[in-house]
């Protein structure tokens, strides 16, 4: 726990750098949902239909999709370029962030966001290669996950709802929690690129081989269950709210807002923590 | 286990007194399943009754398990080999071969010609009107790999369409005597006549076998058992074989007595069992409401082995196939597809249209009857799914199915006429059942059950063609209808209407110079207000061809409502406007607001709003946005 504690102290104490940061994933958030916006604006805020629709009569969903793919491409258009483009940002980001947050034995009261762009512009090409080097990393879950699918098969496959909602949990959580392994050795990796003259590609390799030890457990634990913790309960209360009230849509713009700073956290935390454990 | 249940059973097929039916073919059938080489071999004398007014100069039979002879078959060449979401498998071919047939006491073997899945025999005396020939034939089916219906999967065989069955001989006009017997093709099913079938069924031993009818007995045979069965007023019988069934027995109680309902279902299968019995009670009282009880003492259920799916979702007489789907109880596929099936006792079993001339006649009113059998069960709205907030009807459901091939043939084409597979599922299924539903919004579910009804008892057991149902439904209904039977069956006109628009206008005073008495002008001003503020107008327009009176309800902006009524433009002219003077300005305008015209093609352009609103959007790209948030904290922060 030391080191996640350490983190979490640590990341509590940047408390503009966590809203900066989930700025940003509601600001490119808001950047994927105009298109799709936009083709729906035409599509339904003339008709009482629309009204029907959200309410939950998914006869108007189907034949409002049928009847304009565009507006399905327009939404996953948006979406993929934001992932990528905060993908990207995020490996350059990383580099600061451990610079300033994590490898230092001592960081000050108040960094500044200046010494954060400078350590990122600084080692950006590094993380940069890291980041593409570690694309081979997220093969694992889609691995794993396979791979229990398969071996699952033969106990839950043809039989009731319930048993096939199990086999897709436990696969599913496994995909989590190797997908969550995978991010912390990547910032393994990424810690000791940093402080260590070592190639990128070496780093990796030391990275992975760093995450087959204490407390990267701890760690992966506490970025899951955060992220889904915090997932839940937005998307819980988020659809219970009513469908058309103005107030709804404030309280759900607000739910939003808070999860994104909370997922933030929380990634900000899993990120500290595993530089701060490359030191130990 | 066996034997108790057979001590058990009904004695009798029927729980009401017969005959029910005219009972022009009635089988005797003695048959022997061999699992390891998937065979069928069998004997069946056929007592065939000539209720026609022209002689029968040939005797046509089907021979159904030719099309899975080889890829020249009619089937094959039109299914590629699939049919549904099954696919044929390699070196699974089926086939039926008569060795032997005898004629009325003449061996006729020689004059027996095969022509794919059609058989005929040339009499050497035709048979008069009026009388009654004994047939008996000799046969051997090599049952196919399962994947349309009939075939066998591991150790489960689905004996279908296996023995070789007479055609209908019809000398109704306008065509005169002839065989109603057509090749089998991609999209079609079957159509035979009406008797009794005496079976008797040897299987090994270890198998459990269900049957159309009842079990009347069981001998055993050495390794192998005989059970004998008995069906009565039914045009066709089939078995299923399986070691693995395991039988749950349910009554099923109403005013005539005892149903008994046994599903054989395979273990691992349980969950849904509960589901399938309790989806096939519903549809017994809600079917025995509408058209009468259910005549036969037994419903035999047969829950489909893993990878047998291709013989799921398959209805024969008193015997139904279903399929096991893990989806949560909020997804009613189940009970969808055993209602769907039992659907088909009345519309298929008892009402024997022809499956293959008329295929909406027994889909489409099979698919109305799954319609009410889900509402009787889970209300309307929510017939189809309830689940998280979501829910579908299956009116709705149908629509969606229709609305993408409304254009491409009509409801009376032949099943093997139709321009694709889809658009023959789309139209017989889907079209049929939005135009019966539509007709109910029109004339009232009373008069709708009514007519149906009158339909049902006129023509049971008996085979009705179109101009028969439409001139009872007319009938009992006591109106023409031909103004909605004719687009609706017969064409492919679209019934589609919209609001097409909605204006609110400031009333003023019409601004200029106006003369006022004594010979004095007066200027009135452009921006003069009247005591009345709003002159407001609602245009409908149809944009189809398909010409029905619609209802329009129309919301102004204290909460007041409208409803108006438009014939739907019979004078050639395709709109209709209507204004309103008020204090109030019209907020928005939907045709079909009861949502009882599902013919309609597209619900969105049935309203119209004068102002846009964007709380519905506003809450569907929020819930985007959630999931887009989420996303990107997962790959970054």
């Amino acid at each position: 726990m030391g080191a996640l504690s350490v983190a979490w102290a640590r990341v509590k104490s940047r408390p503009r750098l966590i809203v900066g940061l989930a700025l940003i994933n509601l600001l490119l958030t808001f950047a994927a949902t105009r298109p799709f916006s936009a083709a729906l604006a035409n599509l339904i805020d003339g008709r009482p239909g629309a009204s029907a629709m959200v309410r939950g009569n998914d006869g108007l969903l189907a034949e409002l999709l049928s009847d304009h793919p565009e507006a399905i491409s327009a939404a996953m258009g948006g979406a993929q370029a934001v992932l990528v483009l905060w993908g990207l940002l995020a490996w350059i980001l990383a580099g600061g962030i451990l610079s300033t947050l994590a490898l230092p034995a001592v960081v000050p009261a108040r960094g500044s966001l200046r010494d954060l762009v400078a350590e990122s512009a600084q080692h950006a090409w590094r993380m940069i290669k890291l980041g593409a080097l570690g694309l081979t990393a997220r093969l694992v879950p889609l691995l794993l996950g396979g791979a229990v699918w398969f071996s699952l098969k033969p106990i839950f496959a043809h039989r009731g709802f319930s048993q096939l909602a199990t086999w897709s949990f436990l696969t599913a959580l496994v995909f989590a929690l190797s997908w969550a392994w995978a991010t912390v050795a990547l910032d393994y990796a990424r810690a000791l690129a940093l402080t260590e003259p070592i190639k990128v590609h070496r780093a990796f390799g030391r990275g992975i081989k760093r995450s087959l030890r204490a407390p990267t457990v701890m760690i992966v634990l506490f970025s899951l269950v955060g992220f889904a913790a915090i997932t839940l309960v937005q998307a819980s209360i988020a659809h219970a709210l009513p469908a058309e009230p103005a107030w709804a849509a404030i309280v759900a713009f607000l739910l939003r807002v808070g999860a994104a700073l909370g997922r933030t956290a929380v990634a900000t935390t899993t990120l500290v923590a595993a530089g701060i454990a490359t030191r130990a | 286990m066996h034997a108790l249940g057979l001590f058990l059973a009904a004695a009798t097929a029927l729980r009401v007194p017969g005959p029910l039916s005219p009972r022009v073919a009635n089988y005797a059938i003695q048959a022997k399943l061999t699992p390891d080489s998937h065979t069928v071999e069998g004997h069946e004398k056929i007592t065939w009754r000539n209720l026609q007014n022209g002689p029968a100069k040939t005797l046509v039979f089907h021979l159904y398990m030719n099309a899975f002879k080889n890829e020249g078959s009619t089937f094959y060449k039109e299914s590629h080999g699939r049919l549904r979401s099954t696919t044929a498998e390699k070196h699974g071919w089926g086939s039926i071969d008569v060795s032997k047939i005898v004629v009325g006491g003449e061996d006729l073997t020689k004059a027996w010609k095969v022509d794919d899945t059609l058989a005929s025999v040339e009499l050497v005396k035709p048979i008069p009107p009026g009388a009654e020939v004994v047939i008996e034939v000799d046969w051997k089916t090599v049952l196919p790999k399962v994947f349309a219906r009939a075939g066998y999967h591991d150790d489960f065989f689905a004996i279908g369409q296996w023995f070789p069955k007479l055609g209908v001989w019809d000398c109704s006009p306008p065509q005169g005597c002839r065989w109603r017997a057509h090749q089998h093709h991609a999209n079609s099913e079957f159509f035979s006549d009406y008797g009794t079938y005496d079976v008797d069924f040897t299987a090994p031993k270890k198998f459990w076998v269900g049957g159309s009818g009842v079990v009347t007995g069981e001998d055993q045979k050495g390794d192998d058992k005989v059970m004998h069965f008995r069906a009565e007023d039914v045009h066709d019988f089939a078995v299923m074989a399986c070691p693995k069934f395991k039988p749950v027995d349910e009554p099923y109680k109403d005013a005539l007595g005892e149903v008994k309902i046994e599903l054989l279902g395979i273990p691992g299968h349980e969950a849904n069992w509960p589901r399938h019995i309790a989806a096939a009670k519903a549809g017994l009282e809600e079917f025995g409401r509408r058209f009468g009880p259910y005549p036969y003492s037994q419903l035999t259920i047969i829950d489909i082995p893993d990878g047998a799916e291709g013989a799921g979702g398959m209805e024969y007489p008193t015997l139904i196939t279903t399929f096991d789907a893990p989806v949560p109880r909020g997804i009613h596929l189940p009970e969808l597809v055993t209602i769907h099936e039992l659907g088909h006792q009345y519309f298929y079993g008892m009402v024997g249209s022809d499956e293959v001339e008329e295929a909406w006649m027994d889909e489409g009113f099979t698919e109305t009857l799954t319609d009410w059998g889900l509402q009787h069960q889970f209300g309307r709205e929510r017939s189809d799914w309830d689940f998280l907030g979501h829910h579908m009807s299956h009116p709705e459901l149908e629509r969606l199915s229709y609305r993408r091939a409304a254009t491409w043939d009509p409801p009376e084409t032949r099943a093997f006429d139709f321009m694709s597979n889809s658009s023959y599922g789309a139209i017989t299924y889907a079209k049929t059942n939005v135009i019966l539903r539509t007709l109910e919004g029109l004339i009232g579910p009373d008069a709708m059950e009514a007519a149906m009804r009158a339909y049902f008892l006129r023509w049971r057991f008996h085979h009705p063609r179109i101009d028969d149902f439409v001139a009872s439904f007319d009938q009992a209904y006591g109106k023409d209808l031909t103004w909605f039977w004719q687009p609706a069956l017969r064409s492919t006109e679209v019934l589609d209407y919209e609001v097409l628009s909605v204006q609110n206008r400031e009333k003023r005073p019409l601004a200029g110079l106006w003369d006022a008495d004594g010979g004095a002008r007066k200027e009135v001003e452009p921006d003069e207000k009247s005591g009345k503020p709003w002159s407001s107008e609602v245009v409908v327009h149809r944009r189809g061809g398909f010409i029905f009176p619609v209802t329009l309800k129309v919301v102004f902006d204290d909460g007041s409502e409208k409803r108006e009524t438009w014939d739907g433009g019979k004078d050639g002219v395709t709109w209709k406007k209507f204004t309103y003077d008020g204090d109030h300005k019209v907020s928005w305008a939907q045709v079909d607001p009861d949502e009882k015209v599902p013919l309609d093609v597209n619900r969105w352009n049935d309203g119209l709003r004068a102002e846009p609103d964007d709380a519905p959007r506003t809450r569907v790209t929020g819930t985007f946005a959630s999931l887009v948030s989420a996303l990107l904290s997962w790959v970054a922060f």
